[in-house]
């Protein structure tokens, strides 16, 4: 079992920068990254079933270019972290991310991905409190569950922190009365 | 050499059956939702994050008793109040919301003795640090008088 680390401190995805830059090139490369975000097939707990929904033809991912659900971890970009990471889960995440080529991101959604959610109490010992906790996180997505409004939102996150700017309207949730 | 014939059959009778789906689906109307180019609007009973509730005169209508922050099972909520000199009543100073571990279960809002509290319509939230998500109500309750 890998060993967790105790502290909550952010990892971030520069553990493997390139080694050479190409300025042009890599702007037109994130750009095309930004537009076909190929998610890992990987569900964990309730949330994944919002992710599903968020795939399905109500939501449809595809129109982002992010619906192509990967079964192999070496075909996918980025690792949706959906649901409650358990203790004897979190080895198999680990190796699942190692396994994913660079360039590669993390969206933790739902709030168990984030901090362990509604299962966090002193003296619990089956869950990982955040999946920042074992690997890098990109973009985090609150809710219990989010809906996939809010999934499409993370996705359109990503995609402006890989190109700078943002392709589609921003939408204000209707202001509370 | 049958079984041969009966393959080609089969497959193109599925292709046909399949085929007929899709076009079936194809002039039927379009159930998605254009996300981010429209916006969907939230059935009254749709749970985001809490929110104080204002009164008439846009004050929020907490006593400050901790009802709230006592009976969130995570321990989400944090509040602080003070009597002021004079005054009957607690007003309430502080109120934190630590939302990345809300259950969203609605005993805060339940055990709230003056229905201070209510669930928000936020559906889209997203962001690059889980502190983003640790809301401090109070402003936002002043920032929705303005
Ligand atoms: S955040 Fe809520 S809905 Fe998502 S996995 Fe955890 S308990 Fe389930
Ligand atoms: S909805 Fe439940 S978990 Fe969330 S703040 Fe209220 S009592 Fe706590
Ligand atoms: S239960 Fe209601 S009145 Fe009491 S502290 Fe919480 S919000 Fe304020």
């Amino acid at each position: 079992m890998t060993n967790l680390p105790k502290d909550l401190k952010q990892l971030r995805q520069d553990d493997h920068p390139p080694v050479v830059h190409f300025a042009v090139l890599d702007k037109l490369l994130n750009l095309g990254r930004a537009n076909s975000l190929w998610p890992m097939t990987f569900g964990l707990a309730c949330c994944a079933i919002e992710m599903m929904a968020t795939g399905a033809s109500r939501f449809d991912l595809d129109r982002f270019g992010a619906g192509v659900f990967r079964p192999a971890p070496k075909q996918s970009d980025v690792m949706i972290v959906a649901g409650t990471i358990s203790r004897k889960m979190a080895p198999a995440i680990v190796t699942l991310y190692e396994q994913m080529p660079h360039p590669k991101w993390v969206i933790a959604m739902g709030n168990c991905a984030i901090s362990g959610g509604p299962f966090v109490f002193d003296g619990q010992y089956g869950i990982v409190e955040g999946a920042d906790r074992i690997i890098p996180v990109d973009v985090y997505i609150p809710g219990c569950p989010p809906r996939p409004e809010a999934l499409i939102e993370g996705l359109l996150k990503l995609e402006e922190q890989l190109t700078g700017s943002r392709r589609f309207p921003r939408v204000d949730p209707e202001a509370a009365p | 050499m049958s079984g041969y014939f009966k393959e080609i059959f089969d497959g193109g009778k599925s292709l046909l059956v399949g085929l007929g789906i899709t076009f079936k689906q194809m002039i039927q109307p379009v159930v998605t939702e254009r996300y981010p180019r429209t916006a969907p609007k939230m059935p009254p009973r749709y749970r985001g994050h809490i929110d104080l509730v204002r009164d008439e005169e846009g004050n929020n209508k907490c006593i400050a008793c901790g009802m709230c922050q006592r009976n969130c099972p995570t321990g989400c909520i944090t509040i602080k109040g003070e009597k002021p000199e004079g005054a009957k009543k607690k007003v309430l100073t502080f109120y934190r919301l630590d939302f990345t571990t809300c259950s969203l279960c609605g005993i805060c809002v339940e055990s709230c003795p003056t229905d201070a509290l209510e669930f928000s319509k936020e559906y889209n939230l997203a962001g690059y640090s889980a502190g983003d998500f640790v809301f401090d109500l109070l402003k936002r309750c002043e920032e929705r008088r303005r």
